[in-house]
């Protein structure tokens, strides 16, 4: 049974048991009643993997050409910012907000990633470029470099006071990140994987029913332990093409809301949905 | 020459549950870097924001004034104009850079006025990261250092529950509750149906309830992840033993309490919210401080205080903190006020022990904090309650009495139903001194 038809199936027989009482009369009702022009209603997306992009869906067409399986490949995405439902379709409207393009090269038993992510923040955009090196089955983090500027939206013009350049390792089960002056030090337990890295490791397809335990250096510079991945099953959801089935991975852990990875046959990660901010793959090279 | 002002680092998040710290007890969210400060400093553990609202609470914090003195009644009604707020203040008296990075909120107040911006306010997730690494780069990239510095870093999280909580159609992924059942946490002991925000939990059930909790925790996560790199950043930097930090939320949210989410009411998941100092050498570490009753409008008190500035201009009843930290024997006040214009026009009296809402136009609500600490049992109609209700009526009256009433502007162009919140409440707190 496809994951769609089973979380369907499951929340039917859930309100059936009146442990959500009034789910679907209340779906019902707010579908027929008229409503006051700013009364909102609660959505309950099947399958929430895509809840808060189901807006943005129409318009996507996925990334159906450029091959992912000698692990050397350039990846960009689009980030995707909720920005409210619209209460007629009751799908969430989006916006774009910055792009991400990631790289990867194999040297050896090495994994090399270079990262290069623009996003806008009101008047100023935040560039971050790192350089990483991985290893292992997960491609788990030894080194980086990162850098994060900040320049003005309208110019161009860079903002030096608020550069920052940081340089981290993993060695011993131990994280050391020094900003240019002192050192941070944390404590992994597991594997140490920067959000980017998790796209690689996903790429691999190596964790297709295993849960995967991992520590998250978020943009290389945030400590989040205690997350875990789980391979949640196939879902289908609809593209501008067409319906699409596509292995879907949920990230659970400190600091984050859960994450949904959805991965293509051949390991592209189309789509990673948060709450506000996604991301959409626009291009494999 | 050596600096002798010392810098003030001004963290503040938004729509924090006072609870919702690990160090604290509670075992549903991990808060490690909360945590530290915690350790390193001394926390209220009474704190009560001025008023559960963000423009009216965060306006007290920057003026020193409640929110029936400032003129932002509720959110988008405008400061008083002539009311000069912190950054300008502690610039134009103290000599400091007044510095602001994230959710600023004050309306009618451009930031830009008082402040060097260097970040924008946004949604926490997409806006949160961004903040911490200005506010870093401020700390690690500046040359002066014989300014002294007055540093706010505005966190909008975990306020993007709003955003989970249907509050614009809702983003909460509420049907992958059903693959974490495990992990989501119990409900609040007194949880109960309640009709004040029915309709943006319709359809939740107690396991999207539980998903919205086990969400909102993930946030307060997301935001202590980003608080703790700015920590970090401070107390690795040579300002670390010369600064003065003060963390605090603007108001708190229901997560569930009384079938609440959101704010805007006066009880306490909403009015109470975490306060704490760290200022190594000046204030005591470790400390919880379950006995004093403070507010929102203390904090600049406090800060001019240490800043060696005089205190804002028609501050009434904020307090400064420094005698507490210094262990000087002070009389301290009895209790707090909190006021709401949204849905009901409220007013709450905290006292040590007993806590009366008053309401203009419903009947009191009346709670024993110490027997009852989740206001559960209204106590009104007892003899105790009505002895109670007589003697913070006395209090409000001396409340009213003791602020500068703003009256109703003459300034911004406001919209008829923000000119009834000023109506209403000008005309309760006139019937209350009459009567």
């Amino acid at each position: 049974m496809k994951r769609r038809d089973f979380l369907t199936a499951l929340a039917s027989a859930i309100a059936a048991s009146g442990y959500l009482p009034l789910l679907a009369q209340v779906q019902r009702q707010a579908r027929e009643a008229p409503r006051p022009a700013r009364q909102m209603r609660n959505i309950f997306t099947r399958p929430p993997a895509i809840e808060p992009i189901t807006g943005f869906l129409p318009s996507f067409h996925g990334v159906n050409d450029g091959s992912i399986n000698s692990g050397e490949y350039e990846l960009t995405y689009t980030a995707v910012i909720w920005a409210g439902v619209d209460s007629k379709t009751n799908r969430t409207q989006t916006r774009e907000g910055g792009s991400l393009v990631l790289k990867r090269r194999q040297d050896g038993n090495r994994s090399l990633y270079t990262v290069d992510q623009k996003r806008q923040h009101g008047r100023r955009i935040n560039h971050i470029h790192a350089d990483c090196i991985s290893a292992g089955l997960n491609d788990a983090l030894m080194e980086w470099r990162v850098t994060s500027s900040f320049s003005e939206a309208r110019t161009g013009n860079e903002i030096p006071e608020l550069a920052l350049a940081e340089k981290g390792t993993v060695r011993d089960n131990v994280i050391r990140l020094n900003d240019g002056r002192t050192d941070a030090e944390f404590l992994a337990t597991g594997p140490v994987l920067s959000q980017w890295s998790v796209l690689g490791m996903l790429a691999k397809g190596a964790f297709e029913k295993t849960p995967v335990r991992f520590e998250l250096m978020h943009e290389l510079s945030v400590f989040k332990p205690g997350q875990m991945l789980k391979y949640t099953g196939e879902i289908q959801i609809p593209l501008a093409a067409g319906d699409v089935d596509l292995h879907c991975y949920a990230q659970t852990g400190y600091g984050v809301l859960p994450t949904h990875y959805l991965v293509d046959t051949a390991g592209r990660v189309q789509l990673i949905t948060q709450s506000m901010l996604n991301w959409a793959l626009q291009k494999v090279t | 020459m050596a600096q002798e002002k010392p810098n003030v680092v001004f963290i503040h998040v938004d729509q924090m549950h006072a609870a919702a710290v690990s160090a604290y007890g509670n075992p549903y969210v991990k808060t490690p870097n909360m945590d530290r400060m915690v350790s390193d400093g001394y926390s209220f553990m009474k704190n009560y924001c001025t008023m559960p609202q963000c423009c009216p609470s965060r306006a007290s914090w920057y003026t020193g004034r409640m929110s029936k003195e400032h003129g932002v009644v509720v959110n988008a009604c405008p400061i008083r104009p002539d009311v000069p707020d912190l950054g300008q203040w502690l610039r134009d008296n103290g000599g400091y850079e007044s510095v602001y990075t994230g959710k600023w909120h004050v309306s009618g107040r451009n930031v830009r006025e008082s402040f060097n911006v260097l970040l924008d306010s946004g949604q926490g997730e997409v806006n949160d990261s961004a903040v911490a690494r200005t506010a870093i780069a401020y700390l690690l990239n500046r040359r002066n250092s014989e300014q002294p510095f007055f540093l706010n870093v505005g966190f909008m999280n975990p306020h993007d529950c709003c955003y989970t909580a249907g509050a614009s159609g809702g983003v909460g992924k509420f049907m992958f509750a059903q693959e974490i059942q495990d992990d989501l946490p119990p409900l609040p002991e007194n949880f109960r149906d309640s009709p004040r925000y029915a309709g943006r939990t319709a359809g939740w059930g107690k396991i999207g309830w539980r998903y919205y909790i086990y969400s909102y925790y993930r946030l307060v996560e997301m935001v202590d992840a980003e608080i703790g790199r700015v920590y970090d950043a401070l107390m690795r930097s040579p300002y670390r033993d010369n600064t003065l930090l003060i963390f605090t939320s603007d108001h708190g949210d229901g997560l569930g309490f009384h079938g609440n989410i959101s704010k805007g009411y006066l009880e306490e998941e909403a009015w109470q919210v975490p306060a704490v100092v760290v200022f190594p050498g000046h204030v005591s570490a470790g400390v919880r401080d379950s006995e004093k009753l403070v507010t929102g409008v203390d904090i600049p008190a406090t800060i001019c205080d240490y800043a060696g500035v005089p205190p804002l201009p028609e501050m009434t009843i904020g307090r400064s903190w420094r005698p507490l930290f210094e262990g000087k024997d002070v009389h301290w006040r009895e209790y707090v006020v909190g006021e709401t214009s949204i849905g009901r026009t409220s007013t709450a009296i905290r006292g040590r022990r007993f806590k009366t809402i008053f309401h203009k136009d419903e009947a009191s609500q009346i709670y024993d904090m110490e027997a009852d600490p989740l206001e559960q049992e209204n106590i009104s109609e007892t003899a105790r309650g009505k002895e109670i209700e007589k003697m913070h009526r006395e209090l409000f009256r001396e409340y009213i009495q003791s602020i500068q009433v703003c009256p109703e502007p003459t300034w911004g162009e406001l919209k008829p139903n923000q000119r009834r919140h000023y109506q209403n409440y000008l005309a309760w707190y006139e019937s209350i001194l009459e009567s």
